[in-house]
């Protein structure tokens, strides 16, 4: 017997389903759950389908390397570079700007270098927000913020403000996406004495294409990804080929992370969003959960590399660093800010106190 | 209009075959034949010592039959044309066998011994089953009984008696989970509020929504699963429990079936 049967898991609990080639139905041993024997067949067909679809989806490449130009030698001649003598940041700017220090570490001694390796930006979003409009941003988002201790609002200084081209790759796409679901239906009998539930259950297999434009991601390992994923969105209508004069003033990050390296996050995005795009379209059902991760194969695909405007601002608070950043394009202020322990405790005590003394009013009411 | 001119037509029946008996109706009218000839001295004496020791009225009546008057207009009735002499009150305990209902009616005065549902289940919680058991004897008695008890306890008190309240634990409880709940979850907001550093999940922005084509849907049926729960059984509700459906201004009480 133990040769001739087939053996495939319960789709409802998972346990081991054992049946003899030719039965129609098949009852889990361990759940009781009746299912028919073409549709396990069929189901497991469609997933390692789905399977090979997600395979070939790994190995499909991006073309990175249409990304970003050559310099040419004049516009090579107005660059300098500087390195870091403490955390090795490598920082870019133009011939007139100076880099004092490092914005990352606040380390003053900052090496001249070889301008080298880098490529030439595609696109550059212009600073459009001043640095007067930046602190004064930083003020406005300390406002309103409960938890935030006194002594930090009251002798608060920037330390350190600075402009900074961060450099990000921005990824276009079209995809051709396919997703498994699960799905269920639910149907609420009242037999008098009993209330019965049956629940039927679908696999929902759903393919389409989709087009995604310039998905980005920053290049730059120093440059926190949380941070700049927050920033975000930037306005690509005032997005303009790159040309050294923008730099004036500004330091650039050169870039560390590459194209081949972010694509990796852009398709992390992608997944998600492709995933819920197909759900939307899984209708009629109670409950629709994704069963694994959408598998998608690019078709045409682009990259292009561009500078974008950073404000990072560094304020100094019982000897931690708080570190600010704001989008030099929309204005957008993102950070974390420092949370007063005592203040936290008096609002929960507050908080439990009102909220026991309604609750116990009205329980004791009803009860 | 029809069934209070039944009520009125027994009420004075009742009251014109007990005062050919006496000058003022017995607490004891047996019209329904109940009782047997000592039992009836039995439970005459005894409602009689609860009348003489508080000056009440607390009488006990028997019908076979009301018609299709409801026993909690009908006692009502009791109080407010035949039982109305107790300087300190009237009760009075009405008995129907044919619709088996039972009635305890007060007027306004031992509305505030016999205190709502509490004051009326003390003395049918405790008479009624003797009535299931078809001891009608033992119900009165019962009843006088307890209607002592709750006289003396208002005379004692200068109060109805009413149960005393146990101590609210499962409010306690309840309130200190919500609070701790609400806490937590308003803590977890104000924590949430001072930063606002957080990655994206999904590439959304940058969807040309027009873009989206669905190329192929196919749905398979899988299995069905069937739970059944089973529905909470309407709760008997205990001996002796009353409703209060004919308690007004006027009249205190509550009846019931048994
Ligand atoms: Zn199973
Ligand atoms: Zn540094």
């Amino acid at each position: 017997m133990a040769d001739t049967s087939v053996s495939y898991k319960c789709l409802c609990c998972g346990a081991p389903l054992s049946f003899r080639p030719g039965a129609e139905k098949v009852t889990c041993e361990y759940c009781g759950t009746e299912l028919e024997i073409k549709t396990v067949e069929e189901y497991y067909a469609q997933k390692e389908a789905a399977a090979a679809a997600a395979q070939a989806a790994k190995e499909a490449k991006w073309d990175t390397a249409a990304a970003g130009n050559e310099w040419e030698q004049q516009e090579a001649e107005l660059m300098k570079a500087f390195t870091c003598s403490s955390c090795g940041a490598e920082i870019v700017c133009d011939a007139n700007t100076m880099a004092t220090e490092c914005c990352y570490c606040g380390n003053p001694t900052m090496l001249p270098s070889r301008f080298s390796g880098m490529l030439k930006p595609d696109y550059i979003i212009p600073f459009k927000k001043t640095k007067e409009e930046a602190v004064a941003a930083l003020k406005k988002f300390y406002e309103g913020k409960p938890l935030l201790p006194d002594a930090f609002t009251a002798n608060n200084r920037v330390e350190a403000i600075q402009g900074m081209y961060v450099p990000f790759w921005l990824f276009d796409a079209n995809i051709d996406a396919q997703g498994s679901y699960k799905a269920s239906r639910s149907m609420v009998v009242d037999t008098g004495d009993a209330i019965m539930t049956s629940t039927s259950f679908y696999n929902c297999q759903r393919q389409g294409c989709m087009k995604f434009e310039r998905i980005p991601v920053d290049g730059s390992v120093k440059m926190d990804d949380a941070f700049m994923e927050s920033i975000e969105p930037f306005d690509y209508r005032e997005m303009v080929p790159f040309a050294t004069g923008y730099m004036a003033g500004y330091l650039a990050d050169k870039y560390d992370v590459d194209a081949d390296a972010a694509v990796l996050r852009a398709d992390e995005r992608i997944n998600k969003s492709a995933e819920l795009c197909l759900a939307q379209t899984v209708n009629g059902y109670d409950s629709v959960q994704p069963e694994n991760d959408c598998a998608f194969v690019k078709g045409a695909s682009g990259v292009h590399y561009a500078m974008v405007p950073v404000w990072i601002l560094t304020t100094r608070y019982k000897d931690t660093p708080y570190t600010f950043m704001m989008n030099g394009q929309t204005g957008e202020v993102v950070g974390s800010l420092p949370i007063d322990e005592s203040k936290l405790r008096n609002r929960m005590l507050m908080a439990f106190v009102i909220t026991v003394v309604i609750a116990f009013g009205v329980l004791y009411s009803i009860l | 209009m029809k069934k209070l001119l039944i009520i009125l037509t027994l009420v004075a029946a009742l009251l014109l075959s007990a005062a050919t008996a006496l000058a003022a109706t017995p607490s004891l009218v047996d019209k329904a034949h109940l009782l047997t000839a000592s039992e009836r001295a039995q439970v005459q004496a005894q409602l009689q010592t609860v009348e003489q020791k508080y000056s009440i009225r607390c009488a006990v009546v028997t019908m076979g039959s009301i018609g299709n008057a409801k026993p909690g207009i009908y006692a009502n009735q009791l109080i407010d044309k035949v039982f109305n002499d107790g300087p300190n009150g009237n009760i009075v305990f009405l008995q129907v066998t044919d619709q088996r209902q039972w009635y305890i009616s007060t007027d306004r005065k031992l509305k505030d011994v016999v205190v709502g549902i509490p004051g009326t289940e003390y003395i049918s919680k405790a008479a009624v089953p003797y009535l299931k058991k078809g001891d009608e004897a033992g119900a009165y008695k019962t009843y006088a009984k307890r209607v002592d008890e709750l006289m003396a306890y208002y005379q004692k008190h200068g109060k109805g008696w009413q149960p005393e309240k146990e101590f609210p634990w499962l409010a306690v409880v309840g309130a200190l989970v919500a609070g701790v709940a609400v806490a937590s979850a308003y803590k977890k907001s104000l924590i949430a509020a001072m930063s606002n550093v957080c990655r994206e999940v999904s590439a959304d922005a940058y969807l040309d929504q027009g873009s989206f084509n669905l190329e192929n849907e196919h749905d398979t049926y899988l299995y069905t699963k069937v739970t059944s729960t089973p529905k909470p059984k309407q709760g008997h509700r205990g001996a002796g429990s009353v409703s209060t459906s004919s308690s007004d201004g006027g009249h205190g009480g509550g009846g019931g079936g048994y």
